[in-house]
């Protein structure tokens, strides 16, 4: 009976699905409501215009960047964790998605700058934070960070331990063993974590409205993330054009959450 | 050479074995009598709540498991993602690797190797097989293997 499908088990409705269809619309029902009145009741042409797909191309960009950069830096501290309880280090990879984000913003801002030693290193370097891409990739790695900790440290939790054991007992280090076992055994659990937190990404407002409100240089000049945009299109015009534009948004944001159900039921089928 | 006695409250229960021998060793017993906590005493992931564990005469009571040179090996003593070929070779070159030019060949004839592929793919008893093949290409001066058995009744 443990391994029947769970397709077997369905044959009527009890009240905790009706409870679970009913909070499921809940999260829904505002998603629909900006869709219709996007693309149905407020649609207008500025919606649709240049400027609105630069800045959701700024957008998805960054995010994938700055996923990446995240699945890079922290896996190793998504293995520690997931490994060895530390009530510090859990609490501080929990701190970036604790404290409001116009806070991060301001913290990149005041980091990146000339008050600060730091600051004048990256300038010398040639690195700014202030209205830049890079400034925009590392408030987006920043905000997203705890979203794949936490779902990279679940996948290392759940996973068999003995293949771990083996590897140490042969000498190799924590490591070494993360990187020639744990994650090529994990890369699809670990490629949807990253999708996770490069949705995240994409729907971040508050540091970026900070620290990158539109890009001074580079190949995105003069562009602004999505988000920022849609608060501008906002203010300046009502709703119609916000609305058509954040309608267009929820439509690529879809897009990557389904790209990682996708993946994730390729995980569980394969797992079954 | 294997010195153990040492002892471990698990569950209630205290398990003290003691052991001091060389060789093929046997450890059979009843479901909870320490079997598996015993291997992995001596493999360095358990830790003895007193006692001593000396493998060759040296202490490794308190010694990590990567410093120990015992490996542990049960069904699941293996990474999925590598070719057996892989597998089998990763490790001879590692610090505990006392069998740096052995014919990898006489060991996949010893130990009956003769498939490939990913060992996730594999058998049971083949990953078994690969696994203590890649035990025995490291060199170490114990390999524990962990072998579930349900007698019949």
């Amino acid at each position: 009976m443990m391994f029947m499908k769970r397709s077997r088990f369905r044959g009527g409705t009890d009240a905790l699905s009706i409870i679970s269809y009913v909070t499921i619309a809940l999260l829904i029902i505002p998603i629909l409501f900006i869709l219709y009145f996007g693309f149905v009741v407020y649609r207008n042409a500025l919606g649709f215009s240049g400027t609105v797909f630069e800045s959701i191309e700024l957008t998805v960009i960054s995010s994938a960047i700055s996923a990446f950069i995240v699945f890079a830096v922290f896996t190793p501290l998504a293995f520690n964790l997931a490994r060895k309880q530390s009530n510090f280090m859990e609490t501080a990879s929990d701190i970036p998605a604790s404290i409001p984000h116009p806070i991060v913003g301001i913290a990149f801002l005041i980091i990146g700058s000339p008050i600060t030693p730091f600051g004048r290193f990256l300038s010398s370097i040639g690195i700014n934070f202030f209205d830049s891409l890079q400034g925009l990739i590392v408030a987006l790695s920043f905000i997203s960070a705890p979203v794949y900790i936490r779902s990279a440290q679940s996948v290392f939790s759940s996973m068999n331990r003995y293949h771990e054991m083996f590897g140490y007992s042969l000498g190799l280090s924590r490591l070494r063993i993360l990187y020639s076992v744990v994650v090529p055994a994990t890369i699809k659990d670990l490629a949807s974590a990253t999708l996770t937190s490069m949705s995240r990404a994409m729907s971040e407002f508050g540091s970026i409205a900070i620290l990158a409100y539109y890009i001074l240089s580079g190949p995105f000049k003069g562009v602004e993330p999505a988000s920022v945009l849609i608060y501008q299109y906002y203010g300046y015009y009502g709703p119609d054009v916000a609305v058509t534009a954040a309608a267009l948004m929820i439509i690529v944001s879809m897009a990557i959450l389904g790209i990682t159900r996708l993946l994730k039921s390729g995980i569980i089928r394969r797992r079954q | 050479m294997i010195e153990i006695n040492a002892s471990k409250v698990l569950g209630g229960s205290t398990i003290s074995p003691s052991i001091s021998d060389a060789g093929t060793i046997c450890i059979y017993g009843k479901n909870g009598s320490g079997k598996t906590t015993t291997l992995l005493m001596i493999c360095g992931f358990i830790m003895p709540d007193s006692g001593h564990i000396t493998i060759n005469n040296s202490d490794v009571t308190f010694l990590q498991p990567q410093k120990r040179s015992a490996v542990f090996i049960n069904q699941d003593s293996y990474f999925p993602n590598m070719i057996v070929d892989d597998h089998l070779i990763h490790f001879t070159s590692g610090k505990n690797s006392k069998v740096r030019d052995v014919n990898i060949d006489e060991i996949r004839n010893i130990m009956g190797i003769n498939f490939g592929g990913k060992l996730k793919y594999l058998s049971m008893g083949q990953k078994i097989r690969v696994s203590i093949g890649t035990a025995l290409l490291a060199g170490p001066h114990v390999i524990a293997i962990h072998i579930y058995a349900v007698p019949a009744h």
